[in-house]
């Protein structure tokens, strides 16, 4: 859809005055009435002619860079405003109606006589999702503010932005056991227990890797060659429910989940381990364990588009993950209930052989309560693993209070006001 | 600590919309309330100083602390319309709170002489008659001025829209300056100012919003506006101009056409094929008032119209007005055939004020005692005119008259004039010939010397020493000067008389230019005049030494043909002074050069000599003239010179605290090398682009000292890496460095431009 041009008038009473003077110059023909009503019908001509020239001449693309970022990154936009006319342009507003969390493009610019005109707006994403980039417009006016010109872009990007993930986690990965209980047949680039033979020395291969009895055996070095675990798949199960939740924002455990959800699948990818995805929202989303980045991608989008909304408890969520679960699976178990009503449902994943680790927000750090504690002591009782974490333990995915600038600037009126510009851009 | 607090208290009292907004808002309404002024349409006009600068004060205040439209309005337009009424009653408020009781009496009679002016322009009105009374219009005037101001105010500061009022007051203007025909610059001046300051407040609303919206914006905004709005102003305002001189142009092209024989051919033609069709007459060029006994120039009305004060027309001439037989005595002391008077002098003209009449029969005496005869004078006047009988003109005051009268008087015996009464049945020749006995006493001035001001009635003192408060100090210092130390009001009224028969004596004078006091001017700047120029300012200085005066009007009596018999012609019409004295009344005095005097010692003749070697020598020589008043121009031009030195240095401020000289430095060179096809890339770093602007320097530019353009670049470019890579510089920023730069970048720049110039030049070369 093309842009929408509209000019409209933003004084209409000085044209009444017109009015008058041209009265004055045709019925009393005196020289001072064809003056002034050229001074004025002239500004109000030249003002619309300027305006209506920069509405047909000037352009303005916005080109995004990217249209899938994680939140705390740099969400990246371009603005080339060109002037292919001669009339210098005094202003130039961009006003920006995008949806992203913290993210507002619109600035006021005085481009002057340059032809082209180019900048980068940039903004550190806040909270992931899938928004909406536009729709935008952009005004420029004459001098004297008689009219004023607004092209509207209803076009529209779509942005999503997946959770940021964090490394350095309270909670371990479960080792779980693999069905078929043999070893892996994918050699590891990492040092393991299990070595299972040697090869050739590459270069760049630790020192301390190198087998000696081969090297000395065969007069040339030798390095150990290490297998992968013995592990099974993991499910990365999240209480989304909506009773069970606590705090909003960055700080409830909506957020703390997701973030914890995305980090366990990150080292799982690193780690070599298939991970899965088992939700239990307004609509169950379940995501089979698979190996890879493209598994990652895949967890990732998933968890930008969640929203604890959901009606299921984890009585009924987690015989539904003990089915679906292949036997000597591990299962994290991301929750803020508390009330250990589910504790008996457990006793579907002993029954199959899976492990669980089960990661518990301490409610009272979210402003709720219950004590994680004792529901922990309760399901290490019961054979299983137990963690719980606190608010703000996994890490703040971005920090706000640097997303953005402050500003100090004098109003026309003499005010010293603080403003929030660029969003850190 | 002086600039300390002068800073401090800048800051306290600085309006919040800033200096240059109320500058501009100040200036317009200065230049309006200049183009009206300019006019002069009233000769108080001052009152627009005085409700413009209530306006603007009360609205200012309530604009920014008001919260109910209504009730500011109100009080807006009750505060204008009380400073106009202060005004014309001539207080001064701070002369009533510390005052003496002086100060009170002046107000009460200032107070006075206003409401008897209302009233009687208000019967005047209300009877019919054309009034020539302006304190309604005065009035009018300044309301109109201060509620325009207000408007503006208004406006600018609380709808941030001032445009339309500007246009509205353009209007105004135009009215103004076409009615009034005034000059169209100051007009323009305005219109010019008040769009700037319809620029400035654009972008202060556009700034506003842009802070409420969080928006970011650039501070250099708000001064491209102010430049582009100066220029598309300047620009309009010549084409304005340009396109009424282009209108002139044309018109005087289709009057010489008009005038040319193809066209008169062409009249003749159409008048001889159509000469049965009767046009409309074309209405009589507007006559204006005779400027005395020559009739050279054409003031606006008000001022010494001869027909305002006598009723004649103004093409004074030899025609006969009538002839007058005297008897009874040997000859008449007074050379002045007297027919009214006037009370009230408004600082442009003359007005009788309000007056009351009685009816009278034939013969009955005229408010004066029993006279001896031999103090008698009889006259027999016939009106040959040929209109009318207007009025009973006599040598001297009136003492009887054979006709139904109707006799004018001001206060109880304070005859003003006489006009007969109608009488139907009496036939037109006898109607306009009547007798006529009036007072022939001469007076000896040992004995006016001897008259007391303080013996002179009340009603005298308080309808005859008034004067409007434009009258300037000089005149009343230069009346007290030439009265000096004289201690009797007789020996005053001499030395005030002998001193204004110096100012030569002309029929040719340029009518009195507006909004300038008419005895001020003649005194100071034209210095020669006609008779009511001399016996206005006779008046006039005579009731600033506070002696009860009046002007007399009538005709100058023509020397004797035989047998007492003279005849007055058209030409002969005069005005004179009169001042009160203590029981004997009304004394006449011609301070007119060319005529003889009067007075209590007079004993000329008709056929005498002018007398001035009786009189005692002037007390002091004219004053030199005063210079042309230039400030019309000197005003806006001050203004607006004030304006754009305001703007060059707000802009180089700006430019400095949002982007230190070195930065701009740096800017500027690199747009101009991007001219040259250098500074394209905008990875480059300073450092780099340093190094190609000197390579490209050295190897394209002639004459470049290498040395010299290597330490100018690479002081500029590790300025530039300081300024913005490295730590806050300390304050305040050494201008040795800002100066320094400066130099750099200019070197920098003139090898630039004249590459640039060397280049373009190339391109027009033919091999």
């Amino acid at each position: 859809m093309g842009p929408h041009v509209r000019i409209s008038v933003r004084s209409g009473w000085p044209l009444l005055a017109l009015f008058f003077l041209l009265l004055g110059a045709v019925f009393l023909q005196g020289a001072i009435w064809l003056i002034l009503l050229v001074f004025l019908g002239g500004l109000y001509a030249a003002s619309y002619f300027w305006i209506r020239y920069l509405a047909t001449y000037v352009t303005v693309r916005r080109t995004l860079r990217s249209r899938l970022v994680s939140a705390g990154d740099r969400l990246e936009e371009r603005f080339e405003l060109i002037n292919r006319g001669g009339i210098p342009i005094i202003w130039v507003e961009i006003a920006d109606h995008s949806n992203v969390p913290g993210y507002n493009a619109s600035v006021a610019r005085g481009v002057g006589g340059e032809p082209v005109t180019r900048w980068l707006f940039s903004a550190r994403c806040r909270q992931r999702g899938h928004f909406q980039v536009g729709p935008w417009e952009w005004m420029t006016g004459d001098p004297f503010g008689l009219f004023t010109a607004v092209l509207s872009f209803p076009i529209v990007d779509e942005v999503v932005i997946h959770p940021p993930i964090h490394t350095e986690l309270p909670v371990q990965l479960p080792a779980g056991r693999r069905a078929d209980g043999l070893r892996s047949r994918e050699k590891s680039l990492r040092a393991t227990i299990n070595s299972a033979g040697v090869r050739d020395y590459r270069p760049l291969d630790p020192l301390p890797w190198i087998h000696w009895p081969t090297t000395a055996r065969r007069g040339a070095l030798h390095v150990r060659q290490f297998d992968l675990d013995a592990a099974g798949d993991i499910w990365i199960m999240l209480d989304f429910s909506r009773e069970s939740q606590l705090g909003s924002g960055l700080d409830g455990t909506e957020e703390h989940a997701v973030l914890l959800a995305a980090s366990l699948g990150a080292v799982a990818k690193t780690n070599n381990r298939p991970a899965g995805l088992a939700v239990y929202g307004r609509e169950p989303l379940i995501l089979p364990p698979g190996l890879g980045e493209n598994q990652q991608w895949k967890m990732l989008q998933a968890l930008a588009f969640l929203r604890a909304d959901g009606e299921v408890g984890l009585e009924k969520s987690l015989p539904d993950i003990a089915r679906a679960a292949r036997r000597g699976t591990a299962v994290v178990l991301i929750t803020a209930d508390l009330s250990g009503a589910w504790l008996p449902k457990l006793d579907h994943l002993r029954r199959k052989g899976i492990a669980l680790t089960a990661v518990l927000f301490e409610r009272k750090t979210f402003g709720g309560s219950g004590q994680a504690r004792l529901l922990a002591r309760e399901i290490v009782g019961l054979g299983f693993d137990a963690h719980i974490i606190r608010q703000g333990e996994v890490g703040r995915p971005i920090l706000p209070e640097r997303a953005e600038e402050i500003v100090y600037r004098v109003t026309p009126l003499g005010k010293v006001v603080a403003v929030r510009v660029g969003a850190d851009g | 600590m002086a600039d300390y607090l002068v800073a401090i208290a800048a800051r306290r009292f600085a309006p919040p919309e800033g200096w240059l907004a109320f500058g501009l808002l100040l200036g317009s309404t200065l230049l309006f309330l200049l183009a009206v002024l300019e006019i002069a349409w009233v000769a108080d006009d001052g009152i627009l100083f005085s409700t413009g600068a209530v306006g603007f004060v009360v609205a200012l205040l309530l604009v920014r602390k008001g919260r109910y439209p209504a009730w500011d309005a109100a009080l807006t337009g009750g505060t204008v319309l009380a400073a106009a009424f202060l005004h014309l009653s001539r207080v001064s408020p701070w002369r009533l709170l510390t005052g003496s009781a002086a100060a009170w009496l002046d107000w009460r009679l200032a107070l006075q002489l206003l409401l008897v002016r209302l009233e009687s322009w208000a019967s005047e009105v209300s009877r019919g008659q054309a009034t020539r009374e302006t304190i309604v219009f005065t009035l009018l005037l300044g309301l109109a001025a201060g509620l325009l101001v207000a408007l503006l105010v208004w406006a600018t500061i609380r709808k941030r829209r001032p445009l339309p009022v500007v246009a509205l007051m353009m209007v105004a203007l135009a009215a103004n300056t076409h009615f009034g025909g005034g000059s169209p610059w100051l007009a323009v001046w305005f219109a010019l100012a008040g769009f700037v300051l319809t620029a400035v407040t654009h972008a202060g609303v556009l700034e506003s919003r842009w802070i409420a919206q969080a928006i970011d914006y650039s501070e250099e905004i708000r001064q491209d506006l102010i430049v582009a709005a100066c220029i598309a102003g300047a620009v309009l305002a010549g084409l304005s101009l340009l396109v009424n001189d282009f209108n002139t142009r044309l018109t005087r092209l289709a009057l010489a056409f008009q005038q040319s024989d193809v066209a008169r051919a062409l009249d003749d033609t159409l008048s001889r094929a159509f000469g049965g069709v009767q046009a409309r007459p074309a209405p009589a060029p507007p006559v204006g008032p005779g400027s005395g006994e020559g009739g050279a120039a054409a003031p606006e009305p008000g001022i010494f119209p001869r027909d305002f004060l006598l009723g004649d027309p103004p093409e004074l001439a030899e025609t006969p007005v009538f002839e007058a037989v005297l008897s009874g005595a040997d000859r008449p002391v007074t050379f002045h055939w007297r027919f009214t008077s006037y009370a009230i002098y408004t600082g442009r003209g003359w007005l009788t004020g309000p007056e009351t009449s009685v009816d009278l029969k034939a013969g009955a005496p005229l408010g004066q005692e029993v006279i001896r005869p031999e103090l008698q004078i009889t006259q027999t006047v016939t009106w040959v005119a040929g209109d009318t009988l207007p009025g009973y003109f006599t040598l001297g005051p009136p003492l009887a008259i054979d006709q139904p009268v109707r006799a004018f008087e001001r206060t109880p015996d304070d005859l003003i004039r006489i006009i007969p009464r109608l009488d139907p049945f009496l036939p037109a020749a006898a109607a306009n010939r009547y007798t006529a006995v009036s007072l022939n006493r001469r007076i000896e001035a040992a004995v006016l010397r001897q008259a007391a001001l303080a013996e002179v009635p009340r009603e005298i003192l308080d309808s005859y020493t008034r004067l409007p408060g434009e009258i300037p100090n000089r005149v009343r210092r230069l009346a007290a000067e030439v009265a000096g130390d004289r201690d009797n009001p007789y020996d005053r009224a001499v030395a005030l008389e002998s001193f204004l028969r110096q100012y030569p004596y002309t029929l040719e004078v340029e009518p009195v230019p507006a909004g300038v006091e008419v005895v001020d001017y003649f005194l100071f700047t034209l210095q020669r005049g006609y008779c009511d120029y001399y016996a206005t300012a006779m008046v006039v200085m005579a009731r600033s030494l506070g002696l009860p005066a009046r002007l007399g009007v009538g005709y100058l009596s023509r020397p004797a043909e035989g047998a007492g018999r003279q005849r007055v012609l058209r030409a002969d019409g005069h005005s004179w002074a009169e001042i009160y004295f203590a029981g004997f009344g009304w004394v006449e005095f011609e301070p007119t050069a060319p005529f003889p005097t009067l007075g209590g010692e007079s004993e000329t003749n008709l056929d005498s000599e002018p007398i001035e070697n009786r009189l005692a020598p002037p007390a002091l020589p004219p004053p030199r003239p005063a210079g042309p008043a230039l400030w019309s121009w000197l005003v806006p031009l001050f203004f607006f010179t004030g304006l754009v030195a305001y703007g060059i240095h707000d802009q180089r401020r700006a430019a400095r605290r949002l982007r230190v000289e070195v930065v701009w430095s740096y800017d500027r060179l690199r747009r101009r090398a991007a001219r040259l096809g250098w500074g394209e890339d905008p990875s480059r770093t300073p450092r780099e682009f340093g190094a190609v602007l000197t390579a490209n320097l050295l190897r394209e530019g002639r004459g470049v000292e290498g040395r010299r353009l290597h330490q100018a670049v690479d002081r500029l470019v590790g300025r530039l890496e300081r300024q913005v890579y490295g730590p806050p510089p300390p304050l305040p920023v050494d201008e040795r460095d800002r100066a320094s730069t400066t130099g750099e970048r200019r070197l920098i720049e003139s090898l630039l431009r004249r590459l640039q110039i060397r280049r373009l030049l190339g391109r027009f070369r033919p091999f």
